[in-house]
């Protein structure tokens, strides 16, 4: 039952796919024909039946496709076939197993008569005078085609048992010899093999073909049949079927029927299929009978219970039944134990219970005595309480101060990190911050220029003096204003010695005064000052002076980042100069590539010209047209040699007495986002006793940028812990000496002096420039630019520079 | 003549159409690529004679090219025309097989005397080609025992050694021997040798 349902299912699963299948091969009709004489054979035998199906029934071609007993099996469970011809006991089995339905059976011709059944013939050498009957076989050697061929073993089988023979257990020997069937024959004529059983007609066959004679055999159980006058052992049993399977059209299946059954018996395809066609579909009852006898085949299941197989057929069941019981078990133990544990508990909860009564008691006293010491507390706390309010009166009048101060801050701030102002907006918006925070009538910030002051931004609610008007030095209190000295705050200027006569504050009448020195990079640059025609009343807090310096300080750091920042670019524009002119080497070869192709352009067409003017017909048209390609060529020519020379802009290095190590320190910064991003790690081993050295700053550092920037790229392949640059500087010889070691791949062998030539690259990109324009710096500064190999892996590049030469600055 | 196909690759365009203009004035074809792969999308080698190739080209360089058709046994003089020629570029592509390696500028009387000799090399070779094709087939058109004798007559011996060597009558020999000498449409056994020897040779060379 279990294997029916499985199959049910599985031809379930595989149906819509074989349907697609059906219609994808465009009515590809499969038929699987058993070959029991092999593959050729059954191929020679049908092919011109298919045909012959192909040509009758419309729209289908029928192809032959040859299969053994388990390849049958298999190709019919998945759906491979639609069709099948084979023999009546495999028939019965795919019957019984996959639901075929017989269309038809075989009228098998042998010398000039029609069989629609056949049997089994079970045969000894005829000088066996041993073996006379079927019980003879007993003890004896015996062959057959195969354990599951209907007419080759199993009929032979059903009679041996009727003869009380077991073929398994009472034979000496049971081989199978496979197809053809032809080999037990020989094996029984030549003796190796006591008997054995073919189908019937196959000696018959075999000797027709002149292979043996019948004589040489004796017959066992023969059988005698006036309508089957064959030699046979055993009953008769309907011939081969041509049987569709359960999945086929059943249109298309008696189509082929009809077709199968009016097969004319003299056509082609019945004579080399060695039959007369087909008849109506025999009863293929006997077969069953066969296979339920010998409990095989479809019947396999049907047999004695025995215990050993009610426990294989059942197990599933038996071992679902001991876990139920297993599970039944346990739970019971499970609820005993809970139960106990219950019990236990409910002891120990009574006991609790009894405790926290006597604890709930005491509590009680304990609140009485509580509930008077919160009395007298009270008390006490109405009286701190009063001394708070008048703390809190105190505290608040600070706070609003510390909330102007900080409200003031929180502007300042905002001001001063806005990405929207400019430089100069911003200085704007500190003064009229500063104007509210202090109460003041005007801000201003002025700049000293040659001993005179300007003004440089104002802001007020007055116009008391105009941007960029100047201003006397000496008429201010300058004086009292020096680079170190501390902001200047003054409530009322009338009561200033000193100020009194300052005409700046006499004629704008100004009474309240507050001022601080900008200082950038150590020196005064001038001055943040705030003023009021009113005097103010109360002293300047200490906040408000805070608040002075900090604004003062802003302006001060922003103008040195500026400067600073001024000074790198014109370094770095330097730098790009130097570059620029390092790479007019390699600019130089790039223009000659450049100017080869127009000037290549401009040969080939003139000489193109030169040729065809001087043949005879020469097409004008087109060498004018030529001529004119030249011109632009040429033009083109020009024009890469105008863009060289913006390139190029004279400039006469200079020498100047510099620290070495300090050099090496700005290289280091300057290539530092490329040492970051690739992970190296710079080691100095400097030393600190080199004198200054006569160079150009700006092509040694190009230099040593250069040999940095090798040795970064060359450590591309080495693990990042390893990526290690050291940079050495030491006397050695009356020259300085830098190194500069890495963990790279080291040099080309044989090629340590290539490295300097022109042209010459590992990289991929570039064009091997730096390394040449590298050594003509160093030997412009009568030093030496030298490369070697690492012992350890990794290459040294380094360079001598000459101590105390005093450059000529005249050099190229 | 007319029949000689030149292509030129060249990525920049003027140097391409000139070369074009220069090749066309002595009455070949020329066809341009501006590209390797162009030309390898277009490759035909029945049909040109004769490649010039630069060696500075985007994508495909002219002797990674040079190397492509080489693998692919392709059997095509190859001049290459370079800007700045240096020494192992030049060794490079000349072991890669170049027909020859000129530098730019180039005078125009070398590149088309370069070209016409490329052209010559090209056509002798596919002469020789077609000879020895046709020889194969006519070695092909043997039967084996004909090829049998043959060899043996190659190797000098007499009609009477080859029968004791083959265990046939020397009536046999003379008959496979007069059949093979007239499928290989040989006179003499001196040409037969000849036409055996230039098949061997350029089967040993492939």
């Amino acid at each position: 039952m279990y294997r029916h349902l499985l199959f049910t299912l599985l031809i379930f699963i595989l149906l819509p796919v074989s349907a697609e299948e059906f219609v994808d091969d465009n009515k590809l009709v499969k038929i699987g024909v058993l070959a029991h004489r092999g593959n050729d054979e059954a191929l020679k035998q049908w092919t011109l039946t298919a045909n012959y199906l192909s040509d009758v029934i419309d729209g289908y071609q029928f192809i032959i496709k040859p299969k053994s007993l388990p390849s049958m099996k298999d190709a019919v469970e998945n759906n491979l076939i639609e069709f099948i011809l084979t023999n009546p006991g495999n028939y019965v089995d795919i019957e019984a197993n996959f639901g075929a339905t017989r269309i038809a059976t075989l009228k098998v011709k042998q010398r000039n008569h029609a069989y629609t059944s056949f049997s089994a013939v079970i045969f000894t050498r005829y000088d066996r005078h041993d073996i006379n009957k079927l019980e003879d076989l007993r003890g004896r050697s015996f062959m057959a085609v195969n354990k599951k061929a209907f007419g080759g073993f199993q009929m032979a089988w059903l009679e041996m048992k009727k003869a009380s023979i077991d073929p398994f257990e009472d034979l000496s020997d049971l081989q199978f010899s496979g197809f053809p069937q032809d080999n037990i024959v020989y094996a029984v004529e030549s003796g190796r093999i006591d008997a054995g059983t073919v189908r019937s007609d196959t000696l018959e066959r075999m000797a027709s073909e002149g292979a043996i004679s019948i004589r040489d055999f004796k017959i066992l159980n023969q059988q005698h049949n006036d309508a089957f006058p064959l030699l046979h052992s055993t009953r008769l049993y309907p011939e081969w079927p041509f049987a569709k399977l359960k999945k086929t059209n059943d249109q298309l299946a008696q189509k082929v029927a009809i077709a199968l059954l009016t097969m004319d018996p003299r056509s082609e395809a019945a004579v080399v299929s060695r039959s007369e066609g087909w008849t109506i579909p025999l009863d293929y009852t006997p077969v069953h009978d066969v296979f339920k006898s010998l409990k095989i085949g479809p019947y396999e299941q049907i047999d004695t219970v025995t215990f050993e197989r009610v426990i294989e057929q059942y197990s599933h069941y038996i071992l679902l039944v001991i876990i139920t019981l297993f599970a039944l078990g346990g739970i019971i133990i499970y609820i005993s134990r809970t139960n106990h544990n219950l019990n236990v508990t409910q002891d120990s909860l009574r006991n609790e219970i009894e405790t926290r009564r006597q604890a709930q008691s005491e509590l009680a006293q304990h609140r009485d005595t509580l509930e008077q010491n919160v009395i007298k507390r009270t008390q006490e706390l109405a009286d701190l309480n009063k001394e708070l309010q008048e703390d809190i009166i105190a505290r608040k009048a600070a706070e609003a101060s510390l909330k102007k101060s900080s409200h003031t801050l929180q502007t300042l701030h905002e001001i001063t990190s806005s990405r929207h102002m400019s430089f100069e907006g911003k200085i704007d918006a500190l003064l009229r911050t500063g104007c509210n925070c202090f109460n003041m009538d005007y801000g201003a910030f002025l700049q000293i220029k040659d001993e005179k002051l300007q003004v440089i931004r104002f802001v007020g609610n007055k116009p008391f003096f105009k941007r960029k008007t100047w201003l006397s030095a000496d008429s201010l209190f300058a004086s009292r204003m020096q680079l170190d000295s501390d902001p200047l705050a003054i409530n009322d200027t009338s009561q200033d010695s000193e100020l009194k006569q300052c005409q700046q504050f006499t004629k704008l009448g100004i009474h309240s005064y507050m001022g601080i020195p900008v200082v950038v990079t150590g020196t005064l640059y001038g001055y943040l000052e705030y003023g009021a025609v009113s005097t103010s009343s109360t002293a300047r807090s200490l906040i408000d002076i805070d608040m002075l310096q900090l604004i003062s300080q802003w302006i001060g750091g922003e103008l040195q980042r500026q400067q600073s920042q001024e000074s790198a670019q014109k370094h770095q524009a330097d730098l790009a100069h130097v570059a620029r002119l390092g790479t007019m080497g390699e600019m130089a070869s790039g223009l000659a590539h450049e100017l080869n192709q127009p000037l290549t352009a401009i040969v080939n067409y003139t000489r193109g010209c030169v040729r065809r003017l001087s043949m005879k017909d020469a097409d004008m048209p087109a060498i004018v047209g030529a001529m004119e390609h030249s011109c632009s060529e040429a033009e083109r020519a020009a024009e890469i040699i105008r863009r060289m020379r913006e390139l190029v802009n004279k400039e006469v290095p200079r020498r100047e007495f510099n620290d070495i190590n300090n050099i090496i320190e700005v290289v280091i910064r300057l290539v530092q986002p490329k040492i970051k991003s690739n992970h190296v790690n710079i080691k100095r081993e400097l030393s600190q006793d080199i004198p200054a050295i006569n160079v150009d700053r700006i092509q040694i550092e190009q230099v040593l940028i250069n040999l940095l920037n090798n040795a970064i790229d060359a450590m591309k392949n080495t693990p990042v812990l390893e990526r290690e640059v050291i940079i050495q500087s030491r006397v050695k010889d009356h020259s300085v000496q830098i190194k500069v070691f890495d963990r790279g791949s080291g040099l080309p062998k044989n090629m340590n002096s290539d490295v300097f030539e022109p042209f010459f690259s590992t990289k991929n990109e570039g064009m091997g420039m730096g390394l040449s324009i590298s050594r003509s710096i160093i030997e412009a500064h009568e030093g030496s630019l030298n490369a070697e190999q690492r012992e350890l892996g990794g290459s040294i590049f380094s360079f001598t520079l000459p101590l105390g030469s005093e450059g000529n600055d005249d050099r190229p | 003549m007319t029949d000689h196909n030149v292509y030129v690759v060249d990525d920049d365009q003027a140097v391409r159409d000139s070369l074009r203009w220069l090749i066309e004035s002595v009455g070949l074809k020329v066809k341009t690529f501006s590209n390797g792969q162009e030309l390898l999308e277009n490759f035909n080698e029945a049909e040109i004679s004769c490649l010039v190739l630069d060696v500075r080209m985007p994508g495909i360089s002219g002797l990674d090219l040079q190397q492509r058709l080489k693998n692919m046994n392709a059997k095509i003089p190859v001049i290459i025309v370079t800007g700045h020629a240096d020494v192992p570029m030049a060794i490079q592509a000349m072991k890669a097989g170049a027909f020859d390696f000129i530098e730019k500028p180039y005078s125009d009387q070398l590149l088309l005397e370069r070209i016409q000799c490329a052209i010559e090399q090209d056509d002798c070779f596919k002469k020789q080609q077609a000879v020895n094709n046709e020889i194969n087939e006519r070695i092909d058109s043997l039967t084996p025992r004909e090829k049998e004798v043959m060899g043996l007559v190659v190797g000098g011996h007499s009609n009477k050694s080859i029968a004791k060597e083959l265990g046939v009558s020397i009536k046999t020999v003379e008959v496979h021997r007069g059949n093979l000498m007239s499928k290989m449409k040989a006179q003499s056994l001196s040409e037969l040798v000849r036409l055996v020897m230039s098949s061997t040779h350029t089967t040993n060379k492939e």
